[in-house]
């Protein structure tokens, strides 16, 4: 077990390492966007924008302004927002992650347990038509993009059933509910097809035949054995799948009026707005190492094989 | 076996914790004259001398007053002011007496004072205010700006505790408008130094001066309330209590909850505005921007005349504007957009005075652009057309690329659709041919949009270079700005300077339309300045 805490401590050593790596490249990247992060640019004279950027300090050396980042940074200040107004970047986003986070979450969740459920259903009955049927629906929902469901949702279960609200973040969890819909259609899709494929491969496998032929019945087969073994290529696509939803919600958030991060991301780059994207971006890489680090926590306890190994066997 | 439950309880325990967080009531206090508005962004500050954007401006303008108010037609009443203002002679002191009845929300009177500070924090290198060009007719403001002389050395002076006095280095007839835009409010400098850096940031950072408090917002925030200001001098005017505004980016959401009578407006753009510009409640709001070709007078063909003239007979402005756009647009001929300044004797519309026919004729395009090219000496010409790329934009640009290419055989024109910065960069770095540029007036003179060719103007970039066109600005700055028929007459010369150029290619005035509740009435919409005003607004429930 000593070893297994000392793989953890050095895996967040190599997080900090690539969050530092990123933040490095971002900044530098950064500085190459033309323009300039003030708002109304085509009304600033360029004896203007030089005053400008005299007093928030653009001026310096990049070297100089890239070592003010990163000093700021390392005691938790991210800046203050050109965009908005001598808003603290850190408040922009600390006030507008709840939503985001929420739904997020909500729709990995969702999509990817409906998503599992799917495929070993699949799996068990392949080739028949319940099989073709949720194969259909789940390239279907892989093929059409978000924000087109998540328009369809409004106008069939709020506009025409007023089953939901239509948009606006004002009635808690009726609130969140078509946007986690729309939003879990794409994990939900991919994982219901990974899963079936690695649900085929698992059921023929030999260790299956000796299940069934000491009698197990087909569900404590399917569900006890295969499904543990097919899990583990799911907790490997789920970084990427949590990725895709934090940077794809841009549009379900505005469609559904939710005052969230997602369009920070966009937002800031087209706008300049240099302190946001770098708190953005280093948000979201956070995120995205923190889940690659808890998928590999996962796999421990799915499959101590892995565990085993990486503690140098036995 | 047991493992296989912790993965569940797990992930089950996730679900709980995420489907368990707060939940904001909504406050259902449906008493009369509430107001549900929609606004297009979030509103960046409400610090008035920093503001930039439409949005934010018209919200300060509904929290703060300035000394003046424009109507809908860009006329000036006073608002703290008194009175219109005393003008010396020679239109270089402009002396303001202000009400003494107006206070802050929180009881201090506004004085003059308010307003000298208000005006030396608009120039103040410390705070660099985007705007603070705006200011630059006043008494040694550039050199102030520039961080040359002190704050105090600025020409704009308290007499007394109502009267404030402010000294121009040029006349400036648009002075009253100018105070009526949100930078030029009065600010109490107390209070804002008592804020810092967070003044404005939010709705406890701010106090009011307007007809409405504004309240529950930061930043952040994607609604906030405007709550009528009982303290307000005019306070028995205004009608409407409250307003909730709603951030609303989705235009089909809009329109969804417009037609569930959730909202009570709708800002349509796209498919959609043209879809619903016939609708009973849609009101079309003419905007002061316009759009137009400007010309890189640095590349040798473009300096022949004939081309820049085939361009602008090949492009139908008419078709561009019900076609392309289909949202209202108003096709246009000149720089300056119809609705904007009125002749002082007649209040005939400019556009219509100096009644420029639009120049759409495709066989005289191809005549010519067969003249250019023996002028020219070439058979082909590759150009290079550089514009936003916003979807319908980037239409108008393939309309044009099409009309050209067809009625000038031999041209090619290179599309470049770019964000709108890199477009602007490219503007100020000269690094293209053509590019579809636009302005949107800052206050209503002829000065803010033919300045813009004036050639050692900074927006003058596309290096346009007439000496008849410069000495008419000059006159309507200079000798001519206490004449207002005299600078009428200026502006006319300068544009007819332009169209006989064909200096640039004017195409069309934005209009936007919005869907609006019949219920909701005078309202004051501008052209120009802060776009539209709550507290002329009635709200007549059936």
């Amino acid at each position: 077990m000593k070893s297994y805490t000392k793989f953890i401590l050095r895996r967040i050593f190599y997080m900090i390492l690539t969050l530092f790596i990123i933040a490095s490249i971002t900044f530098f990247l950064m500085n190459l966007l033309p323009g300039t992060p003030f708002n109304a640019e085509d009304k600033l004279s360029p004896e203007q924008i030089a005053m400008m950027n005299e007093r928030y300090g653009l001026n310096d050396p990049i070297i100089v302004q890239y070592f003010r980042y990163i000093g700021g940074m390392l005691v938790g200040d991210l800046g203050v927002s050109f965009q908005f107004n001598n808003t603290p970047v850190v408040d922009l986003i600390g006030n507008r992650i709840g939503p985001s986070i929420q739904l997020g979450l909500q729709a990995l969740v969702v999509g990817t347990v409906i998503g599992v459920i799917f495929g070993v259903v699949s799996a068990m009955y392949r080739n028949t038509w319940l099989d073709s049927s949720l194969t259909f629906l789940s390239i279907l929902g892989q093929s059409i993009p978000n924000f087109v469901f998540a328009v369809l949702l409004q106008l069939v279960f709020a506009v025409w059933l007023n089953w939901f609200p239509i948009a606006l973040w004002s009635d808690g969890f009726a609130s969140t509910v078509l946007p986690t819909v729309a939003l879990c259609i794409s994990p939900l899709a991919n994982s219901a097809r990974f899963m079936r494929t690695e649900m085929v491969d698992v059921l023929n496998s030999d260790y299956i035949e000796l299940a069934r032929a000491k009698g197990l019945s087909q569900m404590a087969v399917s569900f006890k054995h295969g499904l543990r073994n097919a899990m583990i290529p799911i907790l490997t696509i789920l970084g990427p799948l949590a990725v895709a939803l934090m940077t794809g919600s841009m549009v379900v958030e505005n469609i559904f009026a939710i005052p969230g991060i997602g369009e920070q991301f966009v937002k800031s780059i087209t706008t300049n707005d240099y302190s946001t994207i770098m708190g953005v971006t280093m948000l979201y890489s956070l995120g995205l190492c923190l889940i690659l680090l808890i998928v590999d926590v996962l796999y421990g306890i799915v499959d101590p094989r892995i565990r085993i190994s990486s503690e140098g066997g036995d | 076996m047991k493992k296989t439950s912790i993965y569940f309880v797990l992930i089950i325990s996730l679900f709980l914790t995420a489907c368990g967080t707060d939940t904001t009531e909504e406050g259902s206090a449906a008493a009369s004259h509430v107001v549900n508005y929609v606004a297009p962004t979030e509103m960046l500050t409400l610090d008035s001398t920093l503001v930039t954007d439409m949005n934010s401006a018209n919200y300060v303008s509904h929290m703060q007053d300035g000394l003046y108010w424009e109507d809908a037609h860009n006329n000036i009443e006073p608002a703290l002011a008194e009175d219109l203002p005393e003008v010396s002679e020679d239109g270089l002191t402009y002396t303001i007496q202000l009400r003494e009845d107006a206070q802050w929300s929180d009881g201090t009177p506004i004085t003059a004072d308010d307003q000298v500070y208000a005006i030396r924090r608009l120039v103040d290198p410390e705070v660099a205010a985007p705007y603070s060009y705006l200011a630059e007719n006043i008494v040694n403001a550039p050199e102030v700006s520039a961080g040359e002389l002190p704050l105090e050395e600025l020409g704009v002076t308290a007499l007394d505790d109502y009267t404030v006095e402010i000294q121009l280095t040029t006349p400036t007839p648009y002075l009253t408008n100018l105070l009526a835009f949100p930078v030029f409010y009065p600010l109490n400098q107390e209070y804002v130094e008592s804020q810092g850096d967070r003044y404005g940031t939010s709705s406890e950072t701010v106090i009011a001066s307007g007809p409405y408090t504004v309240d529950d917002w930061d930043t952040t925030q994607e609604t906030w309330t405007l709550n009528k200001n009982e303290d307000y001098y005019y306070a028995s005017e205004v009608e409407i209590q409250t307003v909730n505004v709603q951030v609303l980016k989705e235009v089909s959401t809009n329109v969804n909850l417009y037609e569930a009578g959730e909202v009570d407006n709708a800002i349509l753009s796209g498919e959609l505005a043209k879809q619903y510009q016939d609708h009973p409640e849609a009101v079309p709001h003419e905007k002061s921007r316009t759009y137009w070709l400007r010309f890189n007078e640095n590349i040798d063909v473009l300096t022949n005349q004939k081309v820049r003239e085939a361009m602008d007979y090949a492009i139908d402005n008419q078709e561009l504007t019900q076609e392309v756009i289909g949202t209202g647009a108003i096709p246009i001929s000149t720089l300056v957009p119809t609705n904007f300044i009125f002749n002082p004797e007649t209040e005939e519309d400019f556009v219509e005075e100096v009644a420029i026919a639009p120049k759409f004729d495709t066989d005289k395009a191809s005549e010519l652009w067969e003249e250019a090219k023996t002028e020219l000496g070439v058979e082909e010409l590759t150009i290079r057309l550089v514009t936003d790329d916003e979807e319908h934009i980037k239409k108008i640009s393939e309309y044009i690329q099409g009309q050209i290419q067809s009625a000038m055989p031999g041209v090619t024109v290179e599309l470049q659709n770019v964000p709108k910065k890199n477009r602007l960069d490219a503007e100020d770095n000269r690094n293209y041919d053509i590019i579809l540029s636009s302005w949107a007036a800052d206050f209503a003179s002829g000065v803010n949009f033919y300045e813009l060719y004036e050639s050692d103007s900074p927006y003058n970039r596309g290096d346009y270079n007439n000496a008849e066109y410069d000495a008419l600005l000059q006159a309507a700055k200079g000798e001519d700005a206490n004449d207002e028929l005299a600078s009428w007459e200026d502006f006319k010369q300068a544009q007819q300077v332009l169209s006989d150029e064909t200096a640039l290619v004017p195409l069309y005035q934005e209009v936007e339309i919005q869907l609006r509740n019949p219920n909701l009435q005078n309202m004051t919409l501008r052209s120009v300045g802060n776009e539209f005003d709550l507290r002329t607004a009635t709200f007549s429930e059936e």
